[in-house]
């Protein structure tokens, strides 16, 4: 009778010693697979990364696409990022860029999204087919992409030896599906903006006091990334062409205010544009418009 | 019944490593890796040195070059830039990019240009 109470009494206690077992497991494993062998994390693609990497990637395909203007190799780089509407996030990037005084940046984002179509494809293959794609002017130059992107390949991991490496599928974007590289045309400080055209904008789809900024080059092609000061009594502000690749690779704005004149100048060394204001539209029959103005410039 | 608690206990323990360990080699670097450019790829790393390497080359900037490689870890950028060429040479790099990853390696450490070519890397 009192064994069998005993036996009873054992089968209902908790079995600790199984908590005990699991509690001592996991600590050993923890201790092993975070301090003394962790796992590298190194198999990002850039796709995967945070949206400040991201920017950085960005920056650095745009950067070194002004370095070498070689078009077939920085939109296979962009379009690793996979990012949903390529165009807008270079330039939603430039227009953070200009924000924090980087103009160098800005600029070089805004010259990489003008090479984009608004679908946000690569345009770099067919530049006569859209108006806003340059007309090479530059010898051509052969695309020099990195095999290490375009063609599959092992990958060697360079980890100390011992170390676990989880498995890694590699690369595979076929290299027939990389455009060409498309010289691209960069505005020199050597060839000053001339204002070509002024006209009052009373449009109906227009923004209240817009001010529209197209610059073309001497043949009459849009140019990206082309900076534009724009000053008024107390203060001043600057941008680039090529922010709206999916208008013109050569066009700008800037909402006006009413009641402010402003002053303008495109490119370093481009002539001045004053007494710009918003415009009255009552004469064009439309008193309750707030109109803008649409300013042409051309290289001289 | 002290070997079968023996067992179970042995067998608990495992239970336990197996957990933790599928955590810290699994979930733990997903969860916080955080998707730096720390994390890239080692082929997507080398293309991310050359585009530095490609800047360089235009700006002979080398502040500017070391801020880009910076962002790849805690090493130094004279590292990154070291690993870049060797990768890129058992990659097959072409002769100009393999050219711009030297120059840039040569930019950090000058003294020893004799004894960095793309020829040295190439396989």
């Amino acid at each position: 009778m009192r064994e069998r109470r005993q036996r009873r009494e054992r089968a209902a206690r908790f079995p600790w010693y199984l908590l005990t077992g699991f509690l001592l497991g996991l600590a050993a494993g923890g201790i092993f697979s975070v301090w003394i062998w962790p796992v590298p994390y190194d198999f990002a693609s850039p796709a995967e990364l945070n949206s400040a990497a991201k920017d950085a990637y960005r920056l650095a395909i745009a950067r070194a696409y002004r370095a070498n203007g070689d078009g077939g190799r920085a939109y296979p780089r962009l379009s690793l990022l996979k990012d949903s509407n390529p165009a807008s996030a270079l330039a939603s990037q430039a227009q953070t860029s200009l924000g924090l005084g980087n103009e160098a940046d800005s600029e070089s984002l805004a010259l990489l999204a003008a090479g984009l179509d608004p679908a946000g494809r690569a345009n770099s293959e067919s530049p006569n087919t859209s108006n806003t794609t340059l007309e090479p002017t530059l010898a051509p130059e052969s695309t020099k992409t990195p095999f290490g992107i375009v063609q599959e390949f092992p990958v060697a991991e360079t980890t100390e030896a011992g170390t676990p490496v989880p498995t890694i599928e590699p690369l595979n974007i076929p290299s027939a599906e990389i455009p060409h590289a498309t010289p691209t045309m960069f505005p020199t400080l050597s060839a000053p903006f001339i204002l070509k055209d002024r006209a009052v904008d009373c449009g109906q789809n227009l923004r209240p006091g817009l001010l529209q900024i197209w610059v073309e080059n001497a043949a009459g092609l849009a140019i990206p990334g082309v900076h534009i000061q724009i000053t008024w009594k107390d203060g001043e502000e600057s941008f680039f062409t090529g922010l709206k690749p999916e208008i013109n690779a050569g066009y700008a704005d800037y909402e006006m205010t009413k009641g402010t004149v402003y002053s303008l100048r495109v490119g370093e060394n481009g002539e001045t544009i004053t007494n710009l204001e918003t415009a009255d539209c009552t004469s064009e029959g439309h008193p309750e418009r707030l109109g803008g103005m649409i300013l042409r410039f051309t290289e001289r | 019944m002290r070997k079968r608690r023996v067992f179970f206990f042995l067998l608990a323990a495992l239970i336990g490593i197996a957990t933790s360990i599928g955590y810290g080699w699994w979930l733990r670097p997903q969860l916080y890796s955080q998707g730096n450019l720390s994390n890239l790829r080692s082929d997507y790393r080398t293309d991310y040195v050359l585009m530095t390497a490609e800047i360089f080359k235009q700006e002979k900037n080398l502040e500017d070059a070391n801020q880009r490689l910076q962002q790849l870890g805690s090493d130094s950028p004279e590292r990154y830039a070291r690993e870049a060429l060797l990768y890129a040479g058992q990659l097959g790099y072409s002769q100009s990019d393999l050219q711009s990853l030297a120059d840039l390696v040569r930019a950090y450490s000058p003294a020893e240009a004799a004894t960095i070519t793309p020829e040295a890397v190439q396989p």
